[in-house]
């Protein structure tokens, strides 16, 4: 099933390269943006503070008030 | 030259997780960089408000200080719907903002078409990333604020 038809398209998506191939949101409209908050997501993720289960179940807990399927 | 991130979140990471910190400033950094400053201080300063966070109302990052906001815009503010001195793409921008911080799996395509009228994609994917981050921050500040008490930072 094509990209476009499985997600609601909230913004027009970014036209596809020579190859034909569409990129990233993140990659074709914030790249510097969206590096840095890989960048955070990954300092965070290897963080010692708490354990793998309990970080797991709070942000299965924030999704789940956010309404956020993904 | 003085960071974009409030000066207790960024002592507090740099005591308890110095690595995230760091990500941190690279990610204020980048949304300051990248996206009119202007806009985001009105939007920065409007979150503030709904968060009833009066340290960042107090402060000014570096790049709204030179940005040279009109003092009608900053005291209209509170009240931006009835105020004569916001532009319509702030307008936009300032309503997607308040719902941004209230309930954000509530915003519309009505909403997002809004700002699209005075921001292109490009523009509009990098501002509501930015206003994650603002978000983030305030949020962060006054958790820490609660969870470990004022704290002492470095002028």
């Amino acid at each position: 099933m094509s990209e476009e038809r499985t997600i609601v398209r909230r913004i027009p998506l970014p036209a596809p390269g020579p190859e034909g191939k569409r990129p990233s949101l993140a990659a074709a409209y914030a790249p510097r943006l969206s590096a840095a908050l890989d960048g955070y997501q990954e300092a965070v993720v290897l963080l010692k503070g708490l354990d793998p289960v309990t970080t797991e179940l709070v942000r299965l807990r924030c999704a789940r008030l956010h309404d956020c399927h993904t | 030259m003085s960071s974009a991130v409030s000066p207790t979140v960024s002592a507090t990471l740099a005591r308890y997780a110095p690595e995230a910190g760091a990500a941190v400033e690279a990610m204020h950094a980048a949304a300051w960089e990248t996206i009119d400053p202007t806009l985001l201080e009105l939007c920065r300063r409007r979150m503030a408000m709904l968060h009833g966070d009066r340290a960042e109302l107090a402060r000014v990052p570096p790049r709204a200080a030179s940005a040279g906001i009109p003092t009608a815009k900053l005291d209209g503010l509170a009240n931006w719907p009835g105020s004569p001195a916001f532009t319509t793409a702030e307008r936009a921008c300032l309503a997607f903002t308040e719902l941004f911080v209230a309930e954000v799996s509530g915003i519309t395509q009505a909403d997002v078409d809004s700002v699209l009228e005075h921001l292109g994609p490009a523009q509009l994917y990098g501002f509501v990333t930015a206003l994650l981050f603002l978000d983030q921050q305030q949020r962060l500040r006054i958790a820490f604020d609660r969870i470990l008490g004022p704290l002492e930072v470095p002028a």
